[in-house]
């Protein structure tokens, strides 16, 4: 890129932070002089470190942590396969051996020609379509092997065809009945119509942008946070912590600016509704956005997107374009003294910068590590400000409380999880999707009314029901509620509302080694719990599926997981140890089967 | 007292209470009690990070775990710091270390004074239990003009980072890549080089940075004693460690220079000019005994040869010209004592009042100043203020330096005395001297080191270096702190005071006294800044002079 061109365009992004955050610049720069020039050199990178007036090494320090940045060329076409848990069990590992063979390089390399790059990927919050191929920065699947090759012959003439996209909800219907429609949805309720395009005339006509006014105009913002406090919504994130009560902890002080940030950089394997929400009906997430903003004092607010949404970035652009000229974003909205000005702003490929510190770190233009707490981000957030961060999902919810009422949200689901809750479920389901039920419903409705049950009607093994992150539960679980107390009970927890459903053929060692390998991709590294932990847990892991282990491993996984919880900065850590503990717990005997036989008795 | 005191908090660790300052950190506390609480990435020097997880500590009614570097202290807060599940989570963390770490101790230049080595041995893993291949990286990487790298080492506690990011400011070091990826690393083609570089060296609390110079010379265990001293490289007067090792073939020397933490110097940090150039140019001396120039050349004598030589001509120049026909130039390397000793000498022996201090090297300012926001001074020797603090300029019918040489050229100036002066470090100076040198009755030097003046000198005699001699000096803030001797030197030196008062005697002139205890009771009574300061007073970490205002 030439300096000239990246100066203008620097200048155009520094708008959408303080005029002393220019480091927060970092990472659309460093997409724009990769766009350019297909990597970043050291000169890309130097020329940006005197852009935003930063050192070199601090330049590099953050490019090199995010995983969508190259420092060498790559091919004209990079495909990376999702290796993560339910594209493998759906069959990622023979996608891979597809390419491998068909463009005779491996993982991490390059042809020859410079024409194809071949290399996996985690989670793409795309298991609705699993198995999932991204190629330059666009998601196929479902695929099979043919439909692969068939592809790579378009690849090769340099096209990137349509077919077999990945569309949120798209999945094949043939994979099993329609579900049951037994509960009423809320936030899904724009997208049953399959003639909802998401546009802002669309949002308005089925009533859209009615809470915001209603809000603005008749409810001061404590108590719109008093509403919040008495829906009893609690965080869709994953920690589920009740809203309000967060928004409550802002300080009132109006000198201070105040920040609220949409985390919408879904990331948690198995996750794949704040995709379907962002994509499909941004305007009910934006609604929600101001709203909080407004109950908040936040003047100026951040969509924090996934980096590899990329579909997702102009359609948020439009919706955003769409509110400002309509009067719902900018100066004195709807004719009240509320300013806001809301900002898309992409991540980069890390996991961990949807944990909420790191997330502000990585706004902030940093490695997205998390921060020590305290102070909590309510006090000392984003460039040091109060800030909330809430999630996509969460954010939905609040212009249906607004419009309907704190009383009616609070008489869904249960006592202490109130509303609903939107369910990624995927894995060996016949209608893996998201599916939007009551809190009071359970894992047996979700996965067997609504997914349309086991594959070939085989038996469950194995339900992870909040994400990979969540300890597994057994097919002696399916009437647990889908609440987070009921899912707690269990032994398990409520997470990120993704439900990844294992058959009774899924060989739970190699479960482990998946999410183990994914977490030892994704650590930021800070902890050396964490940094060493998932690395020996997923090696340790790999050794006993490849058939090497040994009895005493089975000691050293125990005591390495005891010592990776609770000792660390955020929960990264945790959540490796917790699920794997929870595997060696259930499925003990696998373990030892796999050390005995010296291989893996699920492989052919 | 106008100033509220902040009420303190009091707390227990391991049942023993303590109180401290409110915001104090629980490492601290303990640290007051005198227990240990181990850590990597903590330093009471840097911002906390609270990454290497090893400080670990219950604490009654939290859920988990903390970590003491940065968990602030409150009122009647429970620490326990030995429990079962402390020490499992410190074992653990010593585990996690442990797996890709090389084990090359008996090579590592931090063997015997290694944190991880010794945190290991009182509450690591009593054996490995990985089966897993190490991770291999660099070992052996120059990152700067004095530093080598081993990523191998590496812990990743970040104190080197931030030591150059937050302390001096230049940022050359940071995390790159993420979890066990990590590294530390520099932008590419650059270097670790800025004023402070070595002090990463101390920070880093396994063998990952080293010295160039020191890497493989030593293992930390033939070191035979640490000396407190003082950095004798500017007017800041850090306070330091020396390293000394006896020489196989004899003999000791110093082997490394180290910063001492004093809060009133120079915190915890010394530069690398003090670090790496001071010693090896000024440690010792390099003259092996007097030298008297017969005809053309120098030949060696011994001391009591020399001495009356000096003597002998000073008494003939007395007698034959007077006082006023001798001068002297003091410089500001010499310490407090020789400064006291050089100038009595002058002034009540020789009774002359041509005398001057030298600033030396030179000043490349006017000023002594700060030579940037952390700790060097632009003068550039130890001393300044005491010579200025004892008046050491020329009286009102003294000359001063440029007039000294202007009457040594007219001939009005018979003898010269330099006590370390060494005239060619000032070029217009030197010139100056070519003009009179051959025609000077004497000219005697006392000097560390050969230079174009001690080779044409009527007298040279070999003077102590600074880890060769005892004394005081005093940094531009007025702190007066000791330098200490850490080497017998090689050849019998005899000190400048000593030299000047058998000189003195010889003369049938009043003695000087000798000791620091007479000297810094002569003071005390001769300058007000002195008052009441008494040289076995001076602790480890200095004294500030007497100051009126
Ligand atoms: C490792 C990790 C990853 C996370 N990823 C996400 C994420 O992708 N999206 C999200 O909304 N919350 C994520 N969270 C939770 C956030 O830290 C935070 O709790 C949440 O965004 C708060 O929003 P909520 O209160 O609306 O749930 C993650 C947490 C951790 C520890
Ligand atoms: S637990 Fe892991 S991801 Fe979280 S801060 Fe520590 S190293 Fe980073
Ligand atoms: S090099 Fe040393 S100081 Fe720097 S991070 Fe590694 S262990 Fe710490
Ligand atoms: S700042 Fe001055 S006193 Fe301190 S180490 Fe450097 S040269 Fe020595």
């Amino acid at each position: 890129m030439t300096s000239a061109k990246l100066q203008q365009a620097s200048a155009e992004i520094l708008k959408r932070y303080p005029q002393n955050q220019k480091r927060s610049a970092l990472l659309p720069l460093l997409f724009l002089a990769q766009e350019e020039r297909g990597y970043l050199s050291p000169e890309s990178l130097e020329e940006i470190a005197h852009l935003l007036e930063m050192r070199p090494t601090d330049v590099w320090e953050t490019a090199s942590f995010y995983t969508m940045f190259h420092f060498r060329p790559m091919g004209r076409c990079h495909i990376e396969v999702c290796h993560n848990l339910s594209c493998t069990l759906l069959g990622a590992e023979s996608l891979l051996d597809v390419l491998k063979g068909r463009l005779q390089i491996r993982e991490g390399e390059t042809t020859p020609d410079g024409r194809f790059s071949l290399g996996t990927a985690e989670c793409l919050a795309a298991c609705d379509g699993a198995p999932v191929v991204q190629v330059n920065g666009y998601h196929y699947g479902p695929l099979n092997r043919s439909q692969l090759e068939e592809l790579l012959e378009g690849f090769a003439r340099g096209e990137l065809p349509e077919r077999y996209r990945y569309q949120p909800w798209a999945g094949p219907p043939s994979r099993g009945p329609e579900p049951v429609n037994t509960f009423e949805r809320i936030l899904h309720q724009h997208l049953l119509d399959p003639s909802y395009d998401g546009r802002i005339e669309a949002y308005l006509e089925r009533g859209g942008y009615q809470a915001l006014p209603k809000a603005v105009r008749e409810y001061r913002p404590s108590e719109i946070i008093e509403m919040v406090k008495r829906s009893g919504l609690r965080g869709r994130g994953g920690a589920g912590f009740p809203t309000g009560v967060k928004w409550g902890f802002v300080p009132k002080d109006p000198g201070i600016p105040k920040y609220l940030l949409c985390n919408a950089d879904e990331g948690e394997p198995g996750t794949f509704k704040d995709r379907e929400l962002l994509e499909r009906d941004p305007h009910q997430v934006l609604e929600g956005i101001i709203i909080a903003s407004y109950a908040i004092g936040s003047e100026t607010s951040y969509i924090y997107l996934r980096g590899e949404f990329l579909e997702a970035v102009a359609i948020l652009e439009r919706a955003l374009q769409e509110a400002y000229a309509h009067g719902f974003l900018g100066k004195k909205i709807l004719g009240s003294d509320f300013n806001l000005d809301v900002y898309l702003h992409r991540g980069a490929g890390a996991y961990i910068c949807g944990e909420e510190t790191a997330l502000i770190e990585s706004l902030e233009g940093k490695r997205g590590e998390p921060r020590i707490r305290p102070p909590f981000p309510a006090v000392k957030g984003l460039y040091q400000c109060p800030t909330v961060v809430n999630n996509v999902e969460t954010l939905c919810n609040i212009p249906h409380i607004i419009v309907r009422g704190p009383k009616w949200f609070a008489s869904m689901g249960t006592p202490k999880s109130t509303g609903t809750r939107v369910f990624s479920v995927s894995g060996h389901v016949r209608r893996p999707g998201n599916y939007e039920l009551p809190l009071n419903a359970t894992l047996r409705q979700l996965i067997y009314e609504h997914a349309g049950g086991i594959l070939d009607d085989r038996r469950i093994k194995a339900i992870i029901p909040g994400g990979s992150s969540a300890p597994t539960l057994t097919a002696d679980h399916l009437d647990v509620g889908l609440d987070f107390e009921s899912l707690a009970a269990a032994g398990s927890m409520g997470g990120s509302g993704a439900v990844i459903v294992l058959d009774e053929t899924t060989c739970m060692v190699k479960v482990g080694e998946v999410i183990n390998r994914f977490y030892h991709h994704e650590s930021c590294g800070q902890c050396t719990q964490c940094r060493e932990g998932t690395a020996w847990l997923h090696k340790i892991l790999k050794r006993i599926e490849d058939g090497r282990g040994q009895m005493a491993d089975l000691e050293v996984l125990k005591d390495v997981c005891r010592n990776m919880k609770g000792q660390t900065i955020c929960v990264l850590s945790d959540s490796a140890a917790m699920p794997t503990e929870s595997y060696m717990h259930y499925f003990r005997e696998e373990f030892e089967a796999h050390i005995q036989q010296g291989r893996c008795p699920f492989r052919a | 007292m106008s100033e509220e005191t902040p009420k303190l908090v009091t707390l227990t660790v391991d049942g023993r209470p303590v109180q401290v300052a409110p915001g104090t950190m629980i490492i601290q506390a303990g640290e007051q009690l005198g227990i240990e609480i181990p850590y990597y990435c903590y330093h009471p020097g840097l911002p906390i990070e609270g990454v290497c997880r090893m400080c670990l500590v219950e604490v009654e009614k939290a859920p988990k775990l903390l970590i003491a570097c940065a968990t602030p202290v409150t009122e009647g807060m429970v620490v326990h710091t030995q429990t079962p599940h402390v020490e499992e989570a410190r074992r653990g963390v010593l585990e996690f270390y442990l797996l890709n770490h090389p084990l090359d101790c008996p090579i590592c230049d931090k063997g015997g004074e290694c944190p991880l080595q010794d945190y290991t041995l009182r509450y690591g893993p009593g054996a490995s239990r990985t089966l897993e291949d190490k991770i291999h990286r660099d070992k052996h990487r120059v990152i700067g003009p004095h530093i080598v790298f081993d990523a191998e080492r590496c812990i990743l506690c970040t104190r080197c980072v931030r030591f150059c990011r937050d302390i001096v400011g230049t940022g050359e070091l940071g995390v790159g890549y993420r979890a066990d990826r990590a590294e530390i690393i520099l932008f590419p083609g650059k270097e670790l080089d800025n004023a402070y570089s070595g002090n990463v060296i101390d920070l880093c609390p396994v063998g990952a940075l080293t010295s160039k110079p020191y890497r493989f010379t030593s293992r930390p265990w033939d070191l035979v004693k640490q000396v407190e001293s003082t950095c004798p490289a500017c007017s800041r007067g850090c306070s330091i460690v020396l390293d000394v090792r006896h020489l196989r073939e004899g003999g000791e020397e110093v082997l490394r220079v180290r910063p001492r933490h004093n809060p009133e110097v120079n915190g915890y940090w010394m530069c690398d000019e003090g670090r790496f150039d001071a010693y090896p140019r000024r440690g010792q001396t390099a003259l092996k005994g007097p030298l008297v120039r017969r005809g053309e050349a120098q030949v060696p004598v011994t001391w009591d040869e020399a001495i009356s030589i000096l003597v002998e001509r000073l008494r003939g120049i007395l007698d034959q010209h007077g006082p006023q026909a001798i001068g002297g130039l003091l410089s500001t390397w010499l310490t407090t004592e020789e400064l006291y000793a050089t100038g009595s000498f002058l002034r009540q022996v020789i009774e002359t009042p041509h005398l001057d201090y030298r600033v030396s090297p030179v000043q490349t300012q006017e000023r002594d100043e700060a030579e940037d926001h952390l700790l060097r001074r632009t003068d550039k020797s130890p001393n300044t203020q005491t010579a200025k603090l004892m008046n050491l300029g020329p009286g009102p019918e003294g000359l001063g330096t440029r007039a000294m040489l202007e009457a040594a050229t007219t001939g009005s100036l018979k003898a010269l005395l330099l006590f370390e002066v060494d005239p060619w470090e000032e070029p217009t100076l030197g010139e100056e001297l070519e003009k009179f040198m051959d025609r000077i009755d004497l000219l005697a030097i006392w000097a560390v080191r050969e230079s174009p003046v001690t080779s044409r000198a009527h007298l040279v005699f070999p003077a102590l270096g600074y880890a060769e001699k005892e004394g005081t000096i005093i940094n531009f803030g007025g702190r007066i702190q000791r330098l200490r001797r850490a080497i017998d030197s090689k050849e019998k030196i005899v000190p400048v005071g000593e030299v000047l008062r058998q000189v003195a005697v010889g003369l049938g002139r009043p003695v000087i006294p000798l000791t620091p205890g007479e000297i810094w009771q002569r003071l005390a009574e001769e300058h007000p800044a002195f008052n009441g300061i008494q040289y076995e007073a001076i602790g480890s970490l200095g004294v500030p002079i007497h100051d009126d205002r």
